[in-house]
């Protein structure tokens, strides 16, 4: 087994790089699936599962970033950490 | 059946346990024992503090009435939070450099620590935040009221609980909101007893949501299919009331004051913000979860007309679940008075920060640096605000309380501080915004959101009649406060959002785009808009002229930071300063540094006024100025550097062009004089060989043509010899590796010798020698080498200065610290444009006058000369040849 080896400085750079945007997308994307037309394709009087669709939706997408905002966070404080 | 009594003992010992737990966390932060008490959990816990008992109790009440809508109260906060990185994170970075201590300060200080700006914001936040006071202890009371329908006493009895809960909650406020003066200490007890609070709320919305939907509906399909088609509203959900509720939201978490208090003033690690970004998020989906659920049941067990704000209490009453029903009795009044704890200490700093301080301050300007304890001053004041903002909320319930206009407070009070956002997303930033700006943005979104919003509220109960309403201001339609120009098909509350934000941030960007900011804004602006860039503690603040005196500077951080506080301060900087004692001076550094410390006590605008009232002046220079790390210094310093470099590099490059040019010449130089070499070596063997040869192969050679022709070869190979050892001199001379033995040397014996071996050249010719001059002259030279000089001086006037009456005058003199001889002969002289070829090596001047001369002795003559701290020249002709040797005298 090989290790791999420790990511040059610049790599590095364009890693803490990438989360920081991938930081600043996190609401817009939320933003887009919660307050944007994209929510209303979800807002129909149906049940899925025997639960309202939209009430589903909303609570699924919330959980789901929540997760993706946990991760990120995880993340970011690990790139703080080490720069 | 829960009494009264149970209640209120129940009430009274949760009170205590506060009182207990926020006692124990201060104990325990005095001693350093902090622990967890500082973790990310209690963190995002105290964050929690923006579910009040409006959003406990509303939320089921808005989704019976409103379907999913209350999910936008959370989303918003939600899109904020997982969004940390765009703002979250930079007011925190900004709060803690610039130690800010409320919103308002904030904002003040962002626009050039402008006191007027101040008073706004606190205005506005005291304005907006006393009917959500009122409406926290509105709940209390109704939550009381729920378990004692019959006890008819009804109204005098809530009035009555009222007063005693804002009582106690002052008491709670005072006791640990109000222990020091500096904000930016954190409230542990405080913060700890929320987080506290926030467990039990959550907790108790989870239990009943539990109930709800394992007890009573068997599951979650159980209860949604008592869910009655219309509740959700789904055609309806996606609308601009939708989009504006959860703008509304989202602002409302960076500019309420209490969600600043405790996401920004109370933080203790930035760190931490990092875990509520995911964390409080997480907890607002907890709280949201039951809500819609709990709002199905209530619909579904209760009669109708049943209040579905209180479903959160009267679903486990009717369930029989009088412990479940007591728990979510105690989870509200966590709600309730956790806001208002918080809310009160952030207001209470704004109050006396940006009210009371500058009001005292105008007031004792002789005073400040004499007398009275400034301390007392700003701990009395917050206390008595604590006490007066809780009195002015009973008294809003009073004279509200049981109207329905409590209901829709929460919203109008979002929206009434949300007129703070474009100022404060502005400051953070935009560089250009300015205080003009934000101060009539901010006034006139504030107007209209009164006249929109906040008066309608009341229906024509305060200022507004229902005349205005109805027929708009002085009976013109187009004023009327919920259709303003004819805007009608709107929601009241995106129809005032509309106007406010828009005409508030039209305003502020306008103003800002028009108005020259002063310099102490500009330099704010920086500060906070740059504030990743920059770097370490130092150069952050306003710089000041230096009166101060160190002293009374001592006297006023004593006065507001504690003496032992300000001794510390004092004798920190004192050090850093290499003073083993005394008072620091009062640098530039200092005084900032100071001003900082003293900032997070009182607000940037006071500190700034009281320093600037002891250090004098306020202005700042223009070096300054430049001092400071903005964005344009740093590049204009950065550019500097590269054209620094880049002129260092061209120099050294012109150097190493310069150098190049003289190596190749030296290389050019050398070639020539080896074939000079060649050519002068070639001559002498020529002849050498010829006439050797001439002596082999004629056998009948008279012998006196034999003689004379040996005689030839001999002189010719002493030439030979002679060229070589002067070749091999001047390469030693010119390595430098010769040891030169100064020592005083008589110069007319130098002379004499060197006259003496030059006889052999002289008897020849019939050449007259003339001396003339000083003749005790010494001088520091070699005596060898110096002769050496002479002989060749000699020697070239005895074999070029050919004239009819051959005649060499030697001319000795002092010239101040300097011996002059000059050597000069009455021959046909050295042309002007050869005179400094004489001193090349085998230079070749008209063949003529150096004919036959290997052309060594001149050169090697001078580079003696140099050697010996002197100079050999050549002069105008006089007519003929005239050299020049100087020598520093003994």
């Amino acid at each position: 087994m090989t290790l791999k080896p420790a990511p040059d400085l610049a790599e590095r750079a364009f890693r803490r790089r990438r989360r920081y945007d991938a930081a600043l997308i996190l609401p817009i994307f939320g933003i887009i699936m919660l307050v944007s037309p994209v929510f209303g394709i979800f807002t129909k009087n149906t049940l899925l599962f025997g639960a309202p669709l939209p009430f589903l939706y909303v609570f699924s997408v919330w959980f789901l970033l929540i997760l993706l905002a946990r991760r990120m966070s995880h993340l970011l404080s690990k790139g703080e950490e080490r720069s | 059946m829960l009494t009264s009594n149970i209640l209120i003992a129940a009430s009274i010992a949760y009170v205590s346990l506060l009182f207990i737990v926020a006692f124990w966390a201060e104990r325990r932060a005095e001693r350093g024992q902090l622990g967890w008490l500082r973790s990310p959990l209690v963190y995002t816990l105290s964050i929690s503090v923006y579910c009040t008992a409006w959003t406990f109790y509303g939320a089921v009440g808005s989704a019976a009435r409103n379907g999913l809508e209350f999910v936008t109260i959370y989303l918003g906060p939600t899109l904020v939070f997982i969004g940390w990185w765009w703002i979250l994170r930079k007011l925190l970075r900004i709060g803690r450099t610039q130690r800010i201590t409320s919103i308002a300060d904030l904002i003040s200080s962002r626009y050039g620590k402008s006191a007027t700006l101040g008073v706004a914001v606190t205005l506005l936040a005291v304005i907006g935040s006393t009917p959500y006071i009122a409406l926290q202890l509105q709940s209390i009371t109704t939550s009381f009221s729920v378990f004692s329908p019959d006890s008819g006493t009804g109204a005098s009895d809530g009035n009555t609980s009222a007063l005693w809960i804002a009582a106690v909650l002052a008491l709670f406020t005072i006791l640990f909101g109000t222990r020091n003066v500096d904000a930016n200490e954190r409230h542990h007890g405080v913060v700890t007893a929320i987080a506290l609070e926030a467990v039990v709320k959550l907790f108790a919305l989870l239990a009943v949501g539990i109930f709800v939907v394992w007890g009573i509906g068997n599951g979650p399909t159980g209860i949604f299919a008592h869910m009655s088609p219309e509740m959700l509203h789904s055609d309806q959900i996606f609308s601009p009331r939708w989009v504006a509720l959860t703008f509304l939201s989202a602002t409302a978490i960076i500019t309420l004051p209490r969600m600043f208090q405790v996401t920004i003033v109370e933080n203790a690690d930035e760190r931490h913000l990092s875990t509520a970004s995911w964390a409080f998020p997480a907890y607002l989906f907890l709280m949201s979860l039951f809500v819609l659920p709990i709002a199905i049941a209530g619909q579904y067990i209760l009669p109708p007309g049943s209040n579905p704000d209180l479903f959160v209490l009267t679903v486990p009453l009717a369930e029989g679940q009088n412990a479940l029903a007591l728990f979510a009795f105690l989870g509200g009044f966590s709600s309730a008075t956790s806001m208002v704890i918080i809310a009160t200490i952030a207001l209470s700093t704004m109050v006396s920060n940006h009210i009371v301080m500058p009001l005292w301050l105008g007031r004792s300007k002789d005073r400040l640096a004499t007398s009275g304890d400034v301390r007392r001053v700003l701990l009395l004041s917050r206390r008595l605000s604590i006490a007066g903002l809780l009195l002015l909320g009973y008294f809003y319930f009073r004279l509200t309380g049981g109207s329905g206009a409590l209901a829709s407070i929460g919203l109008i009070s979002f929206a009434g501080v949300a007129q703070i956002l474009p100022s404060l997303l502005g400051g953070i930033f935009w560089r250009g915004a300015t205080r003009t700006g934000a101060l009539t943005g901010l006034a006139a979104g504030f107007i209209l959101w009164a006249y929109t919003l906040f008066l309608p509220s009341f229906e024509g109960a305060f200022i507004l009649s229902a005349g205005v309403l109805e027929n708009g201001l002085f009976g013109h339609a187009w004023l009327r406060p919920q259709e303003l120009l004819g805007l009608t098909g709107y929601d009241p509350l995106v129809h005032s959002m509309l106007w406010s934000l828009s005409v508030n941030t039209a305003l502020f960007i306008g103003l800002s785009l028009i108005v020259t900011p002063n310099q102490l804004e500009r330099i704010q602006g920086a500060q906070f808009v740059d504030v990743f860039r920059q770097t370490g503690p130092g150069g952050t603040g306003v710089l000041i002229r230096r009166s101060a005196t160190s002293e009374d500077l001592f006297t006023l951080a004593q006065r507001i930071l504690g003496t032992t506080f300000a001794h510390r301060l004092f004798t920190q900087a004192a050090t850093e300063q290499n003073k083993t004692s005394g008072l620091p001076d009062p640098t530039d550094t200092f005084i900032e540094r100071l001003e900082r410390e003293l900032t997070g006590s009182v607000g940037a605008a006071s500190a700034h006024a009281m320093v600037s009232q002891i250090a004098g002046g306020g202005t700042v220079s223009v070096e300054e100025l430049l001092k400071i790390a903005d964005e344009t210094a740093q590049i204009m310093e950065y550019s500097q550097q590269l054209e620094t470099q880049s002129r260092e590099l061209s120099k050294t490059a012109s150097k190493l062009r310069k150098a190049n040019a003289q190596l190749t010449e030296l290389g050019a130089q050398k070639d020539a004089f080896l074939s000079q070499i060649s050519h002068e070596l070639r001559t002498p063997m020529t002849s050498i060989r010829s006439f050797a040869e001439i002596l082999r192969d004629e056998r009948d050679i008279a012998s006196e043509q034999a003689q004379r022709f040996v005689g030839i070869i001999n002189t010719e190979s002493q030439r030979l010899t002679r060229l070589l050892d002067e070749i091999l001199d001047l390469s030693l001379l010119e390595s430098g590796r010769i040891n030169w033995q100064l020592e005083p040397v008589s110069l007319d014996a130098a002379i004499a010798h060197a006259l003496t071996s030059s006889e052999g050249v002289r008897d020849t010719s019939d050449i007259k020698i003339i001396r003339k001059g000083d003749k005790n002259i010494m001088v520091m030279a070699d005596f060898d080498r110096l002769a050496q000089v002479f002989i060749n001086l000699l020697s070239n006037a005895i074999k070029y200065g050919r004239a009819e009456n051959p005649q060499i005058t030697i001319r000795t003199q002092k010239l101040g610290k300097i011996a002059m001889i000059g050597v000069t002969d009455n021959g046909a002289g050295i042309r002007a444009e050869d005179r400094e070829k004489v001193f090349e090596k085998f230079s070749r001047l008209s063949e003529i006058t150096l004919a036959g001369s290997a052309g060594l002795g001149l050169p090697i003559s001078r580079e003696i000369m140099r050697n010996l701290n002197g100079e050999l020249s050549l002069e105008e002709n006089a007519p003929g040849a005239v050299f020049r040797v100087t020598l520093p005298l003994v």
